[in-house]
């Protein structure tokens, strides 16, 4: 046996160029199919991450209908988040969990009142949005989503041109003087340095005799400016503040509001009771993320606080979760789902990204079926290229079988040898092509492949079109399995026309 | 045959004559709308009314300012802990006012169909509420009946340019003296969304006969509507300009 497999090996190397030509073929094929599979995986995983890590989770714990009527009718009891928060710990699967409390409402710059009340064109610029208000605990967020990695970097000229207009009266008073002012101070706007840019600002530039022109007025107006931009603190530094608090807004709705940090914004909505509760917040600093939602109507605050201004105390409107297995998130939150039932938690449900964000589902397995079509049709040029390479190579040899014919030797024995020799090169060429698929796809798995497009939306996230290639078992078996299959179906032809040949016309064959 | 043949002539005579009883007059839509105006809001007005949310089971107190045609200021006068807050209209633009946080704050177009003050009542029906004139056109006027009165059914389309949500609105008045009696609305799937009725009519002072009752139903969503109870209202020739400014917002009294 051994003596035959040499026998084909040495066969196989008798004419190098044409088994090495052969060969590499067979190496780019796999090389080509491993990459492919693999940028393919990675840019899935890669859209799922980012609409899943920037808010949404891995999963969510909800009440039964509020998928269908999101509102404050429809949260998370207080004793049963409790409840659920006590089962998660060792919950399968469960990495990290988060609750929150949102609400809709509506979101305006806070800025003194003109010096003229009945200047309606001030008020009539004044820009209000619709916003989400959503509470979160910032250290237990950090477990489910990256929505802390997401924050802008602080600028102290833009934070100190704002400190200057916020002090001066914004919208009616005289604001042309703030660049000046900010020139000199603009590289250490924090503590000390701030607020005498800000009384500058302020004292310099009113009437004294003015109501407005009051210093304790004008160091307060210019405090939150004098701190750089940060994440909410992990605990509320005012907790018993009810109608003043500190935000995180999504940076186009900042843009839209033309505020930034240490800018005050009110914010109004709807209790569960109907009652309306509306509060002050100082902007502590805005965050972009790779969900356009969050950038455009997010404006994030301390859970607890919330919660008691919305009347729903201890309550959450949603509980998120990470989980360890993206693929598998469906099973987890169905093992969940059931624990929930046996805890008597009917009225919960435990739900995957696959059913909070049915639309990113539909959008992979669409852009995985399109990837599903580009690969049949790359298998079949493959397919049909390399088997045109292994019967042509094999169709080159006739006149040696001829010999080998009338030598005696049976038709059996070389359609033998033929596939031997094909398993052994498809063996080693497919080897070398998915280790060499495979250093490539770790370089491009941490370096990315730049399509040089930016950013591009899809399904309400935002994508970098630097894609990163991923590492699967089932990429690399299909390769090297597609290879193999080819090269021996290549070989089948002429091997089973070898034992219909006769060695007179083999020996003629040119 | 000679007996059937007088049944079909006595039918086809007296059709036109049945059908020209409830043909209305030309121009008769457009007459009752112009009533309708007149009654509900005349030059200027100031009232009291208590507003209950059937969502909530929440009953509001407010005092209430208008002066026709775009101008309207209200303010919550109980519950204490919404007392002072309060909506300012002025042309298109609207604006609320609370006073815990003492913010003015602009309603965007794009919450323009939230809800006001957690009613059923929208952030649009309070901005647009002045004229129906100005944003729809009369259509098809029909004798209807709502129990034993005879009423008129009036459709209002949209002007072509008018930013309105609504796919058309009915108005239907009493045939007698046009007082109107139910409004609906129909969403852009021609689906009757919401239904205003109004009730309790009463003799004011200067002799128009107004409804005391307005109830906003919510048909999208079962079991909900908003009733406004008019507790005081009085008609006047004008009022002030200063009456509807943000200063009047903030402190009205």
């Amino acid at each position: 046996m051994f003596q035959f497999i040499g026998q084909c090996w040495r066969d196989m190397w008798r004419n190098r160029r044409r088994t090495i030509l052969t060969g590499l073929v067979m190496v780019f094929a796999v090389l080509m199919m491993v990459l492919f599979v693999a940028l393919g995986d990675g840019s899935h995983t890669q859209m799922i991450k980012a609409a899943t890590d920037s808010f949404v989770g891995h999963g969510q714990v909800q009440y039964k209908g509020f998928m269908d009527e999101p509102d404050l009718e429809h949260v998370i009891p207080a004793p049963d988040l409790e409840k659920v928060l006590g089962l998660l710990p060792d919950a399968p699967g469960v990495v990290g969990f988060a609750p929150r409390i949102d609400s809709g409402g509506l979101i305006s710059k806070k800025v003194p009142p003109p010096l003229d009340e009945n200047d309606l064109d001030a008020y009539r610029e004044m820009t209000s949005e619709g916003a989400l208000l959503v509470g979160i605990r910032p250290a237990m967020e950090r477990t489910v989503s990256i929505l802390e990695k997401g924050l802008v970097d602080d600028d102290p000229a833009d934070r100190c041109l704002r400190g200057c207009r916020a002090g001066l009266g914004e919208i009616y008073a005289d604001t042309a003087r703030c660049p000046e002012i900010c020139a000199g101070s603009a590289g250490g706007f924090a503590g000390d340095a701030c607020l005498s840019a800000g009384k500058k600002a302020c004292l310099g530039q009113c009437d004294p005799a003015d109501d407005l022109c009051v210093e304790a007025d004008c160091t307060d107006r210019y405090a939150g400016f004098c701190e750089p931009a940060r994440f909410l603190a992990d605990v509320d530094p005012n907790p018993d503040e009810q109608f003043r608090g500190e935000v995180v807004l999504g940076s186009g709705l900042a843009k839209v509001l033309d505020v930034g940090v240490g800018n005050l914004v009110a914010l109004t909505t709807g209790t569960s009771k109907g009652r309306i509760f509306a509060s002050l917040y100082r902007i502590v600093g805005t965050v972009k993320t790779g969900s356009l939602d969050i950038n455009r109507t997010f404006a994030m605050t301390h859970y607890g606080k919330l919660a008691r201004g919305l009347e729903v105390p201890g309550a959450a409107t949603t509980l998120v979760l990470a989980m360890d297995d993206l693929d598998g998130a469906n099973g987890i939150a169905a093992k969940l789902d059931a624990r929930l039932e046996k805890n008597d938690l009917n009225d919960l449900d435990a739900l995957s990204w696959r059913e909070t964000i049915p639309e990113m589902d539909i959008f992979v397995k669409i852009d995985q079926g399109s990837m599903m079509v580009m690969l049949a049709l790359m298998v079949m040029i493959v397919g049909v290229i390399l088997a045109n390479v292994v019967t042509m190579s094999v169709m080159e040899r006739t006149r040696e079988y001829g010999v080998r014919l009338a030598l005696g030797e049976s038709p059996g024995r070389i359609t033998a040898g033929l596939i031997t020799e094909m398993t052994l090169l498809a063996g080693l060429a497919s080897t070398v092509g998915a280790a060499l698929g495979e250093i490539l796809n770790l370089y491009y798995a941490s370096a990315g492949i730049d399509f040089g497009m930016g950013e591009i939306e899809a399904a309400g996230v935002l994508l970098n079109t630097v894609y990163y290639t991923e590492f699967t078992w089932y990429g690399l078996f299909f390769s090297v399995g597609l290879v193999m299959f080819y090269a021996l179906l290549g070989s089948l032809i002429p091997a089973f026309r070898i034992r219909r040949l006769k060695p007179v016309e083999a020996l003629r064959f040119v | 045959m000679k007996r059937m043949a007088m049944f079909v002539l006595t039918v086809a005579l007296l059709t036109p004559l049945v059908a020209g009883a409830e043909q209305p007059p030309p121009g008769l839509a457009d007459t009752i709308i112009d009533s309708w105006e007149k009654l509900m809001r005349g030059q200027a007005s100031v009232g009291k009314m208590e507003m209950f949310i059937k969502r909530w089971d929440r009953t509001m107190r407010m005092k209430f300012w208008e002066s026709y045609p775009d101008r309207t200021l209200a303010r919550i006068t109980s519950p204490a802990e919404d007392a002072g807050t309060g909506s300012l209209k002025l042309g298109k633009d609207l604006w609320s006012y609370n006073p815990k946080i003492d913010q003015v704050q602009k309603i965007p177009p794009s919450l323009m169909l939230d809800s006001w003050l957690g009613s059923d009542f929208t952030n649009d029906d309070v901005s647009r509420n002045s004229s129906v004139k100005l944003d729809y056109d009369t259509g098809k006027l029909t004798a209807s009946k709502i129990g034993q009165v005879k009423t008129w059914r009036i459709e209002l389309i949209p002007k072509p340019d008018s930013p309105v949500v609504w796919e058309k609105l009915v108005v239907e008045t009493a045939q007698d003296d046009y007082r109107p009696l139910v409004q609906e609305y129909y969403d852009e799937k021609g689906k009757l969304a919401r239904r205003m009725v109004f009730d309790d009519y009463r003799k004011l002072d200067d002799g128009r006969n107004y409804p005391y009752v307005w109830r906003m139903e919510n048909l999208q969503e079962k079991g909900r509507y908003t009733e406004i109870r008019v507790l005081k209202m009085e008609f006047k020739d004008s009022l002030p300009k200063k009456r509807f400014s943000i200063r009047a917002l903030k402190r009205a009294r």
